[in-house]
């Protein structure tokens, strides 16, 4: 694994998705002068969740850095996997801030992935429904945006499974609304199919995946009770697709868990073995009293019964039935080198396999396959 | 645009024994973290702390999930002493070799 100190990027960035005066806002804004600021305050929602705090544009700055410098690197093939666990705020709009997010580094990395890739998928599993990015993607079909969340009296209150997209981004926003209690079972039970159908019928060139740890058992905001092992195994099946990846943090309250979670996860993407016992570290005594990796789950109920999954995960798989298997706009050529995607080597396995063009062989293929059936007979295929 | 990574990837680079063209693709998983993130506070008992962050850089770094750019310094500095310290006369032809080619102790 290589280690990348982010170069800061410049405001102008963080306008292609933001608002320039809630940026210039962001840069002006410090605890001393922020009386002389209170409609701004207001109109910007900078206050009690996003309080204004020394060196706020700079961490924005920060966090932002590296996801946007990581999806570059993607770009340029330089990893297949990116890893920035300070970044993943997927609250913040374009021109106000939420739930503790101020610059939504998340839209801006899907930006700076679609320079290059035709589709770019985004999975937030975070207890908290992705709102930021699905609100900035939500009319495109250039972007999928997969969520699942706690949903019901909860912040921030939208993520219904009804909210599927509009126009051409129609049924390409996907929210799976949970309840209390979600344990590593049902988690895996809805998450493994709707994503497998996901990258079947979106094909995504690039993932953005949002590991916010909010959803571990024992968080401090949040109700979910899953193990780290229930949480990484959801990284592990984006993992095993094989597409370049981009990894994120989020949110994640209790202090002890969130870098075990995220820890773990980094030894995931790295496929490598992590003993249990914790390694001795400057913040030892915070593992107490068992310093291990692995912690227990509760006992609390899970409220989402089977039969609830079930059907959501049967009207989301229809969801998904109905996207056309290849969105509208086709590619005319691929990089050299661009990330072979296994489902378009399987295609061309008779040799004649071009890899610098291989986004418009798909293309084609799948236009072939358009022409010579129609769309039902497709997916009985499939 | 140009995120400017050369400098760390010429770093990157010799780590891996591989001095060679900064563009090549070196490894497929890169990490990214500043050391600064930690320092930021939300304010008293806010819930979100980018303390987390290096609380997690410090993980990952103690189950060596990544071999420090640090260790690398000290191969620099450990080479520089022996070829100032060392005669020229006693010093081995192969010296620039051995310099690109030197296993680091895990």
């Amino acid at each position: 694994m290589d280690v990348f100190r982010p170069k800061l990027v410049s405001q102008t960035n963080l306008t292609r998705f933001h608002s320039d005066d809630y940026v210039n806002f962001l840069q002006t804004i410090t605890p001393d002068n922020s009386a002389s600021y209170v409609r701004q305050l207001q109109r910007f929602n900078v206050g009690e969740d996003c309080p204004v705090f020394d060196g706020l544009f700079e961490f924005c700055q920060l966090y932002t850095s590296g996801s946007i410098g990581g999806a570059a690197r993607l770009n340029e093939n330089q990893s297949d996997i990116v890893i920035n666990w300070s970044g993943g705020l997927h609250h913040a709009k374009k021109a106000e801030a939420s739930g503790f997010c101020y610059i939504n580094d998340c839209v801006l990395a899907i930006l700076e992935l679609l320079k290059k890739h035709q589709r770019v998928l985004y999975i937030d599993i975070d207890i908290h429904h992705g709102d930021g990015v699905e609100e900035a993607f939500y009319s495109t079909n250039r972007v999928m945006t997969v969520s699942f969340h706690k949903f019901g009296e909860y912040f921030p209150g939208t993520g219904d499974v009804l909210d599927v997209g509009y126009e051409n981004g129609k049924n390409y926003a996907i929210n799976f609304p949970l309840n209390d209690g979600m344990d590593d079972d049902s988690f895996k039970s809805i998450f493994r199919p709707v994503i497998g159908k996901v990258m079947e019928v979106f094909a995504p060139s690039a993932i953005v995946l949002q590991c916010g740890a909010d959803s571990l058992s024992g968080d401090r905001l949040g109700c979910f009770n899953l193990s780290l092992k229930g949480h990484a195994d959801c990284v592990e099946f984006v993992k095993s697709f094989n597409v370049p990846l981009l990894v994120l943090g989020g949110g994640g309250y209790t202090l002890r868990n969130v870098p075990r979670c995220w820890t773990y996860e980094t030894s995931v993407l790295l496929d490598t073995e992590v003993k249990n016992s914790l390694p001795y570290n400057d913040y030892f005594e915070y593992y107490g009293p068992d310093y291990r990796l692995h912690t227990p789950v509760s006992n609390m109920e899970n409220l989402n019964s089977k039969s609830y999954l079930e059907r959501t995960k049967i009207q989301l798989l229809e969801i998904l039935g109905n996207i056309e298997p290849v969105p509208s706009v086709a590619i005319q050529t691929g990089n050299t080198g661009t990330p072979i995607n296994p489902a378009t080597t399987k295609i061309e396995d008779d040799g004649n396999y071009d890899e610098s063009n291989n986004m418009s062989n798909k293309e084609m293929e799948a236009a072939d396959a358009d022409r010579r059936e129609s769309k039902g007979e497709m997916i009985l295929e499939e | 645009m140009n995120f400017g990574y050369s400098a760390r990837l010429d770093a990157v680079d010799i780590r891996s024994n591989k001095l060679t063209s900064v563009s090549s693709p070196i490894s497929t998983t890169s990490y990214f973290y500043d050391a600064e993130i930690g320092n930021y506070h939300y304010g008293q008992g806010h819930p979100m702390k980018p303390h987390r962050v290096r609380m997690t850089h410090n993980l990952v770094v103690n189950y060596q999930l990544y071999r420090q750019v640090r260790d690398l310094a000290q191969v620099y500095v450990h080479a520089y002493d022996l070829f100032v310290c060392t005669p020229l006369c006693l010093l081995p032809l192969n010296i620039y070799p051995s310099l690109t080619t030197n296993k680091r102790t895990t």
